[in-house]
């Protein structure tokens, strides 16, 4: 075994902020002002309201009611778009942070989140909770249970943010933010400082401290050492407390920062994007038919039959345990390929990154197909809404025939054209950041052989389960493909 | 090594298993996509609501869940006699028909039925309805489609091929590279 005399330090990526949006007529006005991203939470607040009403008191049929369409029909596919094309979006209009004033007000301050907690761990239990009861539970089919979960939002951040000085919902609990995060590392842009020399002398650091009418940044990120979108939830209180109007947001090539930046060796940021990616495969398997052929052999030759063990069973196996052992024997067989004296997480935390395009090419391909298929089901369920409460601008009759958002023909090539795209982009990344590591080309290949072919075995199994019958939950669809 | 090796072997030729596309049959009203056809239709006493799944329909595959209400009370009326028909209006199946009970609706109010529609094409759905209230039909028109599939060969062989030409790449980078 050889063993190399220099270890790549962990470097800061940042882009160069040639075009700052915060600086675009009209729209950076909006950004910048004090009260700009209010307007935009309060028009997602309304849709949550919305959904918690309708959730409790409308139709119980799936297909015909909003809380259960826009929850899981076009916020899911939404927010995988506005990842891929912009960034983090939903978080930056994210209602469930509107109430942090009061709790704020209401605050013991000073108590700060757990040191023990202070990772992503609570994050990666969260999203296999979310998970799990949405398969267990049937979310999908239930606009009660799909409004008390929007609830569970709200009264969760807010209890989280009166209790302690920082964010830790955003940072270290909420599930959506998690899945954010992650996929806004593959985001085309990023907060950073517009001259870094500007924050060196800076005395008051107002972007993370906040100043006497902006709070600082929740999750705790000094903008001229921002390296990454992890963490970040756009909401623009840096630039809004900045004294010297030097922060931007500026783009970037999408992918850059996947190779670019290194990450600390950490176990629980490994977990949580590779655990994303095989959680993407983990949700789609629950909607084909292959599942409950799986349920049915689970009962049979197990004797589980308990439907929320048998659910819960498939998600810590195939998005904890089987992604978990992958990861740590791929690095070990890299280790070994390389000859590299180096810990296993240090390389694991070196090629995770290259997972973020393969997983957001597999929910893209998952979300964006009940978006494309019912994405203007909203039509006529809105209509129904209005006309239950006695409103009938629109007519008496909702068109049920409206739903697909695109022909029924193009889907399944869009959805190989995004798991292939992801594919090909984290073998590219892959690429990268092995040659970043290793000059010589031999040498970067065995180092990163084992992780190509697991991306391979992951894009083989994302295009067989994309290729079967998906159900398409909670959606009306009327008008033939 | 090896046995490292033989592991990671074991995993991915684990996960390829998964790979070949398996035949698919759904497995009950409800569980593919439903699409609400018809809404608050009125047809004699009752007005009647019908939803379809999954979505897209495809060969063998039509369920459909029927929701039957007097018109002039409101009530959802249980113990009516609900037929369900699917005859083909293009190609060549044949028609079907039978009658939506209560056993397999995922409402235990409503009734459902499981038409195996034999063919792709247009289909003309009627639900007919008998009741001491009286008698009452409805009908709408479904397109039936064949299922869309990449094929087991490509979805294993577009992964390989771009693994294939990674190690080309590789190759090419270190005939290429300064030595």
């Amino acid at each position: 075994m050889t063993t190399l005399e220099k270890v790549p330090q962990r470097s800061l990526y940042r882009p160069t902020p040639n075009l700052d949006v915060l600086r675009v007529p009209l729209l950076g006005r909006v950004l910048r002002w004090r009260w700009g991203r209010l307007v935009f939470q309060l028009v997602l607040l309304l849709a949550a309201i919305w959904v918690i009403y309708d959730g409790w008191t409308g139709p119980q049929l799936a297909p015909a009611n909003s809380a259960t369409v826009l929850a899981w029909v076009h916020y899911r596919g939404l927010v995988i778009l506005a990842l891929l094309l912009v960034g983090n979006l939903f978080c930056f209009a994210c209602p469930f942070t509107l109430p942090r004033t009061l709790a704020r007000k209401l605050s013991v301050h000073g108590r700060r989140f757990p040191r023990f907690l202070r990772n992503k761990w609570v994050s990666i239990a969260g999203v296999l909770l979310i998970f799990w009861l949405y398969e267990w539970l049937d979310l999908w089919a239930s606009p009660w249970l799909t409004a008390w979960l929007a609830l569970a939002y709200f009264v969760g951040a807010f209890a989280l943010e009166a209790i302690f000085t920082e964010s830790p919902f955003c940072k270290y609990v909420c599930p959506l933010g998690a899945f954010n995060f992650v996929h806004s590392m593959a985001s085309p842009l990023q907060i950073t400082a517009r001259d870094a020399a500007i924050c060196h002398t800076c005395v008051g650091k107002e972007c993370i401290n906040g100043s006497s009418t902006v709070p600082g940044c929740g999750t705790e990120l000094f903008v001229p050492q921002i390296d990454s979108n992890m963490d970040c939830t756009l909401c623009l209180d840096c630039a809004r407390a900045c004294p010297f109007d030097n922060v931007a947001l500026t783009p970037r090539r999408p992918w850059s920062e996947l190779y670019q930046s290194g990450w600390r060796p950490r176990w629980d940021l490994v977990m949580l994007v590779v655990g994303i990616a095989f959680l993407g495969l983990v949700n789609a398997f629950g909607m084909v038919p292959p599942v409950y052929a799986l349920q049915t052999w689970l009962a049979s030759a197990w004797g589980i039959s308990n439907v929320a063990l048998q659910t819960l069973l498939v998600l810590v196996a195939g998005a904890l345990l089987l992604p978990a052992l992958l990861t740590v024997t791929v690095a070990e067989l890299s280790r070994r390929l390389s000859g590299r004296l180096e810990q296993r997480r240090a390389i694991a935390a070196a090629y995770a990154p290259a997972f973020v395009p393969m997983s957001l090419g597999i929910w893209l391909a998952h979300y964006g197909f009940h978006l494309a298929i019912g994405g203007l089901s909203i039509i006529p369920v809105t209509h129904s809404f209005l006309l239950d409460h006695g409103i009938a601008w629109f007519g008496s009759q909702p068109n049920w025939e409206l739903s697909f958002l695109l022909p029924n023909g193009w889907i399944l090539p869009l959805q190989v054209a995004a798991v292939l795209g992801g594919f090909g982009l984290s073998l590219y990344v892959l690429t990268r950041s092995a040659l970043r590591r290793n000059p010589i080309p031999v040498s970067a290949l065995r180092e990163m052989l084992p992780w190509a072919l697991m991306v391979v075995a992951l894009a083989m199994v994302a295009l067989s389960i994309f290729n079967l019958p998906m159900e398409m939950r909670g959606t009306i669809l009327g008008g033939a493909p | 090594m090896s046995r490292a090796i033989r592991l990671v072997a074991v995993l991915m030729l684990g996960l390829a298993a998964l790979a070949p596309p398996m035949s698919a049959h759904a497995e009950g009203p409800g569980i593919g996509g439903r699409r609400v056809r018809l809404d608050g239709e009125i047809a004699g006493p009752f007005r009647v609501r019908v939803v379809t799944s999954p979505t897209p329909v495809v060969v063998e595959t039509l369920y459909l869940e029927v929701r039957v209400e007097d018109v002039s009370t409101g009530e959802v009326l249980t113990d009516a006699v609900v037929m369900t028909r699917a005859i083909a209006l293009e190609g060549q199946g044949a028609s079907l028909e039978a009658e939506a009970t209560h056993d397999i609706a995922p409402i235990p109010t409503e009734y459902a039925s499981h038409l195996p529609v034999p063919a792709t094409g247009v289909w003309q759905i009627e639900v007919e309805i008998e009741h001491a209230l009286g008698r009452g039909t409805v009908s709408f028109r479904e397109r039936v489609t064949s299922p869309s599939s990449l094929g087991g060969v490509l979805s294993v062989g577009l992964p390989i091929a771009g693994f294939a030409l990674l190690i080309v790449v590789f190759l090419w980078l270190q005939r290429t590279s300064p030595r």
